[in-house]
């Protein structure tokens, strides 16, 4: 009968802790989120209004919009270049790969609130690096209705080598005997790539790829110090908005109500996402 | 012998030292711990930073110090205080959070204190500096720590040279900004008219600045010109449309790359001699000014008055947390901080923003403050507060904010762009407490 019951016994400090840090406080938020809570003031309740609000939102929108760009741009940016970037630094480069390799790696382990700031330095109008490397003078690019691609810069620039190092930790583990089998079946170079490594490294493509799309919806930090939101909320993504609702206008019940739709349509987002890659390569 | 001797003073000097603290006077607030929570402005910091060993030494309080900068301080505060942590008894905080602070109760009125301190004298302090930071509602709130307003900053070499006047109205000021961007002799040096800040952080896009540079503020007679002594929008829309337009004309005639603009980038603008004409805090620019290796622009740089309308006031003052339990401690420690030979210390050893009236008249500060000094006081009589109700956040970071800043970049035309901030403040104000009939 004990022995029963002792797993019973074993989960419980866990499904403690797991219901006092996890589920009560998402049916607190969800509480929440039918009341105009704010900071400081009686709570009122509202039922839906806040819900109706967000979708009447233009603010909410204009993030969504802009979170869309963000994320597919960066994901997409970042995949490509961190694939190059590992098929390169995975040949023989000699006394160089191991300086060249670690080098790459640095600005992953950079604070987004430091490379907020290193970007804002380099895009500064009138001193910055990238006016001098092309040669301009005054052209701001966080100062215009382009500001959110040049923000995706900073963030490719940053987490590039995090696709870049799991690609490379793929290809390694390719079995070199594989690859010699195609080469004795005559396949070219470019064959080998696709049909070969492509597919071998894919599952670790895909959890670069979930990883980085679910940190990148959530964008906030490098946004605050390049651009807060600016210009006009023209890099205004759905965290940077929740964030700026809670903690800047204290609105807790339409922080709340944001942030549960959020995780609603990304949660649906990402399980349709991984359904699809699944259908598709029969990998997840 | 020599020994014993030896040995002996030594006995005799520790029990000295072991004896005599025993017969020191005891201290008013000896043992009390007094928690601060300070700004991380540089001069406000450093005054509290050296308030540390004073206060112990004077009143027996030991200082526990949290630092905060101004983008997290507010709400940092504010989770302390709605779960009564206690965490905070003084808090140094900027004018337009007291009507958030005040209204939840979270800081105590000082009247109480005020009317049984023989010792205090409120009329030691600038007017204005005393009733930004924080008069609420009829009470004080706060004592007034750190006080600037707005100045305008110009190229006196320029302007003896091109024969300028001063600009005292905005045609002249756009005539001397348009004259200079237009000369080819100033365009070759990479010299603009003017600088000013187009970018969300804070500054020019901000709604207030924006406002009442365009009329006689006493034409306005309250708070902040957005809502009435009843709290109703009196939003004078005309010109309100009148002043988004001509800022929207404005970014023409600013250096390009304007709109990214914060105030960091505008104070080396003009540090870096690229402007002739720039308004901003006085007290970062100022100190800027003081580096030797700025010596030379620091010469040519003259003060003056803002060209257009009222300057806004940065205030800050020193306020007691209502769930501290040494409100008395606390009084003494603020009381101490605003003395008027501290805020003439403070002023003179960190550059904080002085509030009291003796700091600007005193003989010691004439030859390195002499014209700056004389413009922060008269900037600092006439200087309009941004307002001060409980959703204060909202109007300077939310979206009422970013409206504004969609206007002056020209995203929106600014007659639609008005009647999207006019439906925002109603929301806000509401949300404050104030119905709109």
């Amino acid at each position: 009968m004990i022995e029963k019951r002792l797993k019973y016994y074993l989960i419980l400090p866990a499904f403690i802790i797991f219901l006092s840090l996890a589920i009560y406080p998402l049916f607190f938020a969800l509480r929440g989120s039918f009341y105009i809570w704010r900071y400081g003031m009686p709570a009122q309740f509202v039922g839906l209004k806040n819900y109706i609000d967000l979708f009447k939102s233009s603010f909410a929108w204009n993030a969504l919009q802009n979170t869309i760009i963000y994320v597919i741009l960066a994901v997409f940016l970042e995949l490509i270049i961190g694939l190059v970037l590992a098929v390169l630094m995975n040949r023989e480069l000699g006394f160089f790969r191991p300086v060249v390799r670690t080098a790459l790696t640095i600005p992953m382990f950079v604070s987004p609130i430091v490379v907020g700031i290193i970007w804002r330095m380099i895009y500064n109008p009138h001193y910055g690096l990238f006016n001098w490397l092309l040669g301009t003078q005054g052209f701001a690019p966080t100062g215009n209705e382009y500001a959110l691609f040049f923000v995706v810069l900073a963030d490719v620039w940053q987490w590039t080598p995090f696709m870049y190092v799991i690609i490379l930790a793929a290809l390694q583990s390719i079995p070199p005997e594989i690859l010699e089998a195609g080469e004795i079946d005559g396949t070219t170079g470019w064959q080998k790539f696709i049909h070969i490594t492509l597919p071998s490294i894919s599952y670790a493509i895909i959890i670069a790829l979930t990883l980085r799309f679910m940190d990148a919806t959530k964008a906030l930090d490098l946004i605050y110090t390049l651009t807060y939101g600016g210009p006009g909320g023209g890099t205004e993504t759905i965290g940077f908005l929740i964030f700026r609702t809670a903690f800047n206008d204290l609105n807790i019940g339409s922080a709340t109500s944001f942030a549960l739709i959020f995780t609603i349509v990304m949660g649906i987002l990402i399980t349709r996402f991984l359904g699809w890659l699944n259908r598709r390569f029969e990998i997840v | 012998m020599k020994r014993i001797i030896v040995l002996s003073l030594i006995v005799v000097s520790v029990l000295l030292i072991a004896i005599v603290p025993t017969f020191a006077a005891e201290k008013r607030f000896d043992g009390v711990t007094l928690k601060v929570f300070a700004n991380s402005h540089d001069p406000m910091l450093k005054a509290v930073k050296w308030s540390v060993p004073v206060v112990k030494e004077k009143f027996g309080i030991d200082i526990l110090m949290d630092e905060a900068p101004y983008g997290t301080q507010f709400d940092k505060a504010m989770s302390a205080f709605v779960a009564h942590t206690g965490q905070y008894d003084v808090i140094v905080g900027a004018h337009q959070w007291t009507g958030a602070w005040a209204d939840g109760g979270y800081v105590i009125p000082l009247d109480d204190f005020i009317k049984n301190d023989p010792e205090f004298d409120p009329s030691i302090y600038v007017e204005k500096a005393y009733q930004i930071n924080s008069e609420w509602k009829g009470k004080q709130y706060a004592l007034p720590f750190n006080m600037e307003g707005r100045l305008m900053f110009y190229r006196k070499d320029i302007f003896e040279k091109e024969g300028f006047k001063v600009p005292t109205n905005r045609e002249e000021w756009l005539n001397i900004v348009q004259s200079i961007n237009n000369n080819p002799e100033y365009k070759e040096k990479g010299i603009w008219g003017a600088v000013y800040m187009y970018a969300t952080e804070q500054g020019i896009s901000y709604p207030f600045e924006t406002y009442f540079q365009m009329f006689d503020w006493n034409s306005i007679k309250t708070e902040n010109g957005f809502w009435d002594e009843n709290f109703q929008i009196c939003i004078d829309k005309p010109k309100m449309v009148e002043a988004f337009q001509y800022w929207q004309d404005r970014l023409k005639d600013m250096p390009p790359g304007v709109e990214s603009y914060n105030l960091p980038e505008a104070y080396q603008f003009y540090i870096d001699g690229k402007a002739a004409m720039t308004e901003v805090w006085p007290l970062t620019l100022y100190g800027m000014l003081l580096d030797p290796a700025n010596a030379d622009l620091r010469a040519k740089t003259g003060t003056a008055d803002i060209a257009i309308g009222y300057p806004m006031s940065g205030g800050w003052g020193i306020f007691i947390c209502a769930d501290s339990k040494i409100q008395e401690a606390a009084w003494e420690y603020i009381k101490f901080m605003t003395t008027a030979e501290n805020d003439l210390f403070f002023f003179k050893e960190f550059g904080k923003g002085p509030s009291a009236k003796a700091t600007y008249t005193d003989d010691s500060l004439k030859e390195t403050y002499g014209d700056w000094l004389k413009g922060q006081s008269e900037a600092i009589s006439k200087a309009v507060s941004y307002g001060k109700i409980a959703t204060m956040s909202e109007l300077y970071g939310g979206n009422f904010a970013v409206i504004t800043n969609q206007i002056m970049t020209g995203k929106l035309p600014a007659e639609e762009g008005v009647d999207k901030l006019i439906e925002e403040l109603k929301g806000i104000l509401e949300r404050a407490g104030y119905p709109q009939k």
